[in-house]
């Protein structure tokens, strides 16, 4: 047996009895830089209704649309005498009034799509609405600046388009154990050493036998390095709240991960909206507010921005239903230690200037605030990744 | 029909077909064997499980009970695994598999998701029953059908303030298709399918005080009109055969449209939205069987389970792991993520997901290691893993049906497409494993993920 393929070997065989694989883990160590930046984006997908998230407590329009699910003034958590909280939002007014939250009110694109998927690709891809992209701008920033698969992850059960570049995708990792459990069966190493290029040129055969390489490249790293950062925070049982600590794990093993993608879904409140937007945003804050705090714990808060963003807001009148139906322009939050402007980023919503389908005017592009976390805090050309120049807004 | 055609045929239109059935086949004629698909599928049984329990609930008139709803959701709850559970073993054995095959496609067109089971399994017999019928017809039942106006709220479209919300999605996800319609069309349309509302038993009725009786302007008409109006009108335009035909095309032929088959399929199916007549033009057309059609659609989970059970029949002593097993996977029956459904091809497939559908197998039917020839399976042989899955398997099918074949049959029996020489080497050459191993080692290469 040659000397490499007993290391191949034997690495195999002691890594399925979850020994370390500590040459290759040794070797990655050595290649990572230290304090670099990460950036992390959630989604609230579904359409989030932005207006009963920062609520204009103030405006006699609002109240006047909403007559049985406006959030009542005294249940607002105040900003300034204009905009406020939705009470369950109190982990963030925390994070606002320390000055590690921007908030940027009437962010959309020119003529909104109001379709869920259609919109959300447009967020993904960063396209302008009438083009359609079938490649994510994360997506890009790894056919461009990626060495390894793992440089962005999914923390979840699909690849979003966000994460698809035309020759590169992120990784999608929800158990880092199970998958590198899985992985390392040995039949999967000898079924790669006959794939041959004719195979990897194929449509979509080609597609798994990359994606089966990218997995098993990514997850023995992924494991490794993860493995022996284990989160003592507690979030919660749901869904969202172990996403949250999937990710913290992850930040805080310091993985050369530059973009995390999380979603949390349920959003799309045309009927008795209180009950279930009320619990959503209980459940975005508290994850949220326990990964802000697991990180700064573990130095790694300052390196790390937070991202959120809903693919559109809703209609400012209500339905029948007390409910709301899709609409336009909707506030995105940026949380990090480094923002320029935290606060109130802008202005509020100007109620008496809707669009003809009664919904929000954007003000700032949404592509300006890419542009700007990708100059500033990924540090590339924002035009490489967006395919057209696009002033940037000032955030961080 | 070649042997090769005739497993083709029934991996896209049906879910498989044992190696003896298929052999039996290939002395009848391309046209015979299309025939005999369509014969099977000519009677129809609905699927139902006993719901016995909440019978009363149900009874027509009791309105009032809609306030114990949210209790019905949390007692009909393992009703849901039941029925998902009974709905998988009905794909898989049933011989009226054509139509459970487009009751699935259907199950992700017309997406709809309900917690009340009562209602689920009104809908999904609503598919079963249309899924070779009239599709206008189709889809005026879908509009009507309590799961969906619950699912798309036109049980709470009224006059004075209409919900666009099915509007929408009939324009966008059901029938056109985006860009073949305007906001002013929705606006109009939502009007048309105010009052929208069901009773108790499921049964439809059009509150009249609530429907907008004024005329609406939608698509060049200025009239009164309502929601079977619409549909009718939407029909109207060829846009709407084009896009159900090219959904159509994506399912059953190749996730890479091609514009000009789907041209031929839309006009066969614009003269009367008979689904029947379209699916057989599909099933006979020859670029159906072409080499790029073949072995190169990438399986769905229930496509992949389905493909393991037609090897080995297995089945789950707690039918709850089978649903765990289907949301690891990324679809579970009765749980579309959303309008839009499933996206399909690629999006199956992530390093997550791909490793966990490639060890499956294993874990199913073996001990959770696959065999192979190397040192670590010799570490690791005889150890076991996989028994965390409560699993009956029945190897006596496999022995009967597989058992008989010559190991060259094997892989073409298992795997949609051809194997490299290199995969089939390592698998039938020189190796020390029975049939059973070596089928186990088919079903866990990546070209078993291909349908």
């Amino acid at each position: 047996m040659k000397r490499r393929d007993f290391i191949k070997n034997s690495a195999l065989a002691s890594s399925f009895f979850l020994v370390p694989a500590f040459v290759k883990a040794m070797d990655l160590q050595l290649q990572l830089p230290q304090g670099f930046k990460r950036l992390v984006i959630i989604q609230l997908a579904g359409g989030n209704d932005g207006l009963n998230t920062i609520v204009p407590y103030r405006n006699d329009i609002y109240y006047r649309e909403r007559p049985t699910i406006a959030i009542d003034r005294k249940d607002v958590l105040p900003m300034n005498d204009e905009l406020g909280f939705h009470k369950n939002l109190a982990p963030l007014k925390k994070l606002f009034d320390a000055g590690e939250l921007s908030v940027i009110n009437n962010v959309g694109y020119p003529n909104p799509n109001r379709s869920h998927f259609r919109s959300t690709d447009i967020w993904h891809t960063a396209s302008d609405s009438d083009k359609f992209l079938n490649h994510g701008w994360v997506g890009r920033y790894l056919d461009n600046y990626g060495s390894e698969p793992y440089n962005a992850i999914e923390i979840g059960n699909s690849l979003s388009l966000i994460m698809q570049g035309e020759s590169k995708n992120g990784v999608v990792a929800r158990d880092a154990s199970m998958l590198h459990k899985i992985t390392s069966d040995p039949y999967f190493e000898q079924v790669l050493q006959y794939n041959t290029d004719q195979h990897l040129s194929e449509h979509n055969m080609g597609y798994l036998y990359q994606t089966m390489i990218d997995a098993k490249q990514s997850a023995s790293y992924i494991y490794e390095k993860s493995k022996v950062t284990r989160s003592n925070f507690d979030y919660g049982k749901s869904p969202f709240g172990k996403q949250m600590k999937t990710l913290a794990e992850f930040i805080n093993s310091r993985l050369d991960t530059k973009v995390y993608y999380a979603s949390l879904a349920g959003f799309d409140t045309h009927a008795n909206q209180a009950r279930k937007q009320d619990a959503l945003l209980k459940d975005y804050a508290e994850g949220v507010s326990t990964l802000v705090a697991d990180l700064k714990a573990n130095n790694t808060f300052n390196d790390t921005l937070i991202l959120t963003f809903s693919e559109f807001g809703r209609r400012v009148a209500q339905n029948a239903a007390n409910g709301t139906d899709h609409g336009a322009a909707n506030n995105v939050f940026v949380i990090g230690k480094q923002l320029k402007r935290p606060g109130l980023f802008n202005a509020a919503p100007d109620l008496t200037k809707l669009d003809k389908n009664g919904d929000l005017v954007h003000e700032i592009d949404f592509r300006s605030i890419y542009a700007n976390i990708m100059e500033k805090w990924l540090e590339v050309r924002s035009e490489d990744l967006l395919g057209q120049a696009i002033g940037p807004v000032n955030i961080v | 029909m070649e042997l090769r055609n005739i497993y083709h045929l029934y991996r896209r239109a049906a879910f498989g077909i044992s190696p003896s059935e298929a052999k039996k086949l290939v002395s009848l004629s391309s046209e015979e064997v299309v025939d005999r698909l369509f014969r099977d599928s000519e009677e129809i049984t609905p699927l139902t499980i006993d719901l016995s329990d909440f019978d009363e609930f149900f009874e027509d008139g009791m309105q009032g009970r809609l306030r114990q709803l949210e209790k019905i959701i949390r007692e009909n709850a393992p009703k849901h695994i039941d029925y998902n559970s009974a709905w998988f073993k009905k794909l898989c054995s049933s011989s009226e598999a054509l139509n459970e095959r487009m009751t699935l496609f259907w199950a992700n067109h017309f997406v709809c998701r309900d917690q009340v089971i009562y209602y689920a399994i009104q809908y999904y017999n609503i598919l079963r029953k249309n899924a070779l019928g009239n599709f206008k017809d189709f889809t005026k039942e879908v509009a009507k059908a309590p799961s969906m106006m619950k699912y798309l709220n036109t049980n709470s479209n009224f006059k004075n303030q209409p919900n666009e919300n099915f509007a929408r999605e009939l324009m966008e996800l059901f029938t056109l298709g985006t860009g073949n319609y305007s906001e002013e069309d929705i606006k109009e349309a939502a009007r048309a399918f105010t009052g929208y509302s069901s009773r108790m038993d499921g049964s439809f009725f059009l509150n009249m005080r609530q429907h907008d009786f004024g005329e609406k302007q939608f698509m060049g008409w200025n009239a009164y009109l309502d929601g079977d109006d619409i549909i009718n009108i939407i029909c109207e335009k060829k846009e709407c055969a084009q896009f159900v035909c090219s959904k159509l095309y994506s399912y059953f032929v190749n996730t890479t449209v091609n514009g000009s088959h789907v041209n031929e399929m839309a006009d066969v199916f614009y003269k009367a939205y008979d689904i029947k007549e379209v699916m057989r033009y599909v099933f006979t057309a020859d670029w159906f069987y072409a080499e790029e059609n073949v072995g190169t659609k990438i399986k769905s989970p229930v496509d992949l389970l389905s493909s393991i059970y037609k090897v080995v029949p297995f089945s789950f002593q707690q039918p709850r792991q089978q649903l765990f097993v289907q949301r690891l996977m990324g679809q579970a029956l009765l749980e579309p993520p959303n309008v839009a459904g499933w996206p399909g091809g690629r999006h199956w497939i992530n390093t997550n997901t791909l490793m966990v559908r490639m060890k499956l197998p294993s874990i199913f039917l073996g001990n959770g290691l696959i065999p192979s020839n190397s040192l670590g399976y010799a570490f690791m042989e005889g150890r076991s893993f996989g028994d965390r899955f409560n699993i009956s398997k029945d190897w006596k099918a496999f022995d009967k049906e597989y058992g008989n074949l010559r190991e060259e049959e094997l892989p073409m029996a298992i795997c949609a497409p051809e194997l490299e020489k290199g995969t089939l080497d390592l698998i039938l050459k020189g190796s020390r494993f029975s049939k059973q191993e070596k089928s186990l080692q088919l079903m866990s290469v990546p070209e078993f993920q291909l349908t």
